[in-house]
């Protein structure tokens, strides 16, 4: 019998950025928010981001982690740091709800959180091999940094992307 | 944690006091509504950071019932009431003198009778705070939601987000311990809502 070694759990918050070279789980809740995974699997090289809003705005700029603008980037620049190559590179791209859709306020930064991942995946060709984005619902979602595979689970529903 | 100084943690107290009045009258008002005995506690006003605002009291990744309440008026934000299904369910049995039913889901109706709860208790909190303070305040049409508590939480905390990277939650806890029903309620002002209330409580004093 093989005694495997346990997995190790994290779970990524509002504005952070993991990437590994280790197999780990990595877990995070999303609703209007954006999480882009990055999976180079020759090196077995993976990394995960969750940001809030689009773009940075005006005396916010330190905040790398919660502008998809600035957070892919630094994303990128960590699994480049670890030895990951752009060019192996594949993507999965979640969130983008428009929770709270009733109130007129949050109508727009849903889709621009989606669109900012997906102008710069593009920029970078980097190819985005599966996503799960847009509803009015929330998501969880599990990334195997040693396989590349995702989990998601919504209330009342799973799948594996 | 508590990062104001000492005049604001005596305006941050002020806030406290108002909300334990507020508390007092959405108490007598849900007590008349539900026919029971509610325990209404406001245990303290705190200035948390957005991760852990999104964890409050409740797992992330756990469906839970809210209702969200648009604050209207002179003030930006929103009032939240937070509670499992298990809760939602029992205050739609109490609401519709129904017997117990486990397996039901929350339907439209029921949703109604929760909505109407947090629109009464909700109108209580702001009305006691726009006594107090001298600033116009009051709830927007309720929303009901069944989700992800830090799915939501993120979506309500965007707009915070723009000036600030910490949310206010005052931590209000409504019990029937017999039955069963625990709901919390956060208060997430915003835009500089909680400047002007503080210097309007203050004033008020």
């Amino acid at each position: 019998m093989n005694d495997l070694p346990e997995l190790k759990k994290v779970n990524l918050g509002i504005g952070g950025i993991f990437v590994t070279a280790e197999p780990a789980e990595v877990s995070t809740v999303l609703g209007s928010c954006v999480s882009v995974c990055l999976f180079d699997e020759s090196r077995c090289i993976a990394g995960i981001n969750h940001y809030m809003l689009p773009h940075p705005h005006e005396g916010r700029q330190g905040d790398v982690g919660r502008f998809g603008e600035l957070s892919i980037p630094e994303l990128l620049e960590r699994m480049k740091r670890q030895g990951a190559m752009v060019g192996q590179m594949t993507a999965k791209v979640f969130g983008g709800a428009r929770m709270l859709a009733q109130f007129s306020n949050f109508s727009g930064i849903s889709e621009a959180n989606i669109e900012v991942a997906m102008n710069l995946l593009k920029r970078y060709q980097i190819r985005i091999v599966a996503t799960d984005v847009g509803g009015t619902r929330g998501r969880k979602i599990m990334f195997r940094t040693d396989t590349g595979r995702v989990f998601v689970r919504q209330v009342g529903a799973k799948e594996e992307l | 944690m508590n990062t104001r100084g000492p005049e604001n943690r005596e305006a941050m107290a002020n806030l406290q006091k108002a909300f334990e009045q507020g508390a007092q009258g959405a108490q007598d008002a849900l007590r008349k509504m539900m026919k029971r005995d509610l325990e209404f506690t406001v245990s303290g006003v705190q200035e948390v950071p957005f991760d852990q605002v999104c964890n409050f009291r409740y797992p992330a990744d756990v469906p839970v019932a809210m209702i969200v309440l648009r604050l209207l008026g002179a003030g930006e934000g929103y009032l939240v009431f937070v509670m499992f299904e298990e809760s939602a369910k029992k205050v739609n049995q109490i609401l519709w003198e129904e017997g117990p039913k486990s397996s039901e889901v929350l339907n439209l109706s029921s949703i109604s009778a929760i909505k109407e709860m947090g629109n009464i208790v909700g109108s209580c909190f702001l009305n006691r705070l726009a006594d107090s303070s001298g600033i116009e305040l009051r709830p927007g049409e309720p929303m009901f939601v069944y989700d992800l508590m830090e799915a939501v939480m993120e979506a309500l905390l965007i707009e915070q987000s723009l000036s600030s990277d910490r949310a206010i939650i005052v931590d209000t806890i409504i019990k029937n311990p017999q039955e069963g029903i625990s709901f919390d309620i956060l208060f997430l002002p915003s835009g500089g809502l909680l400047d002007r209330l503080l210097e309007g409580l203050t004033q008020h004093e």
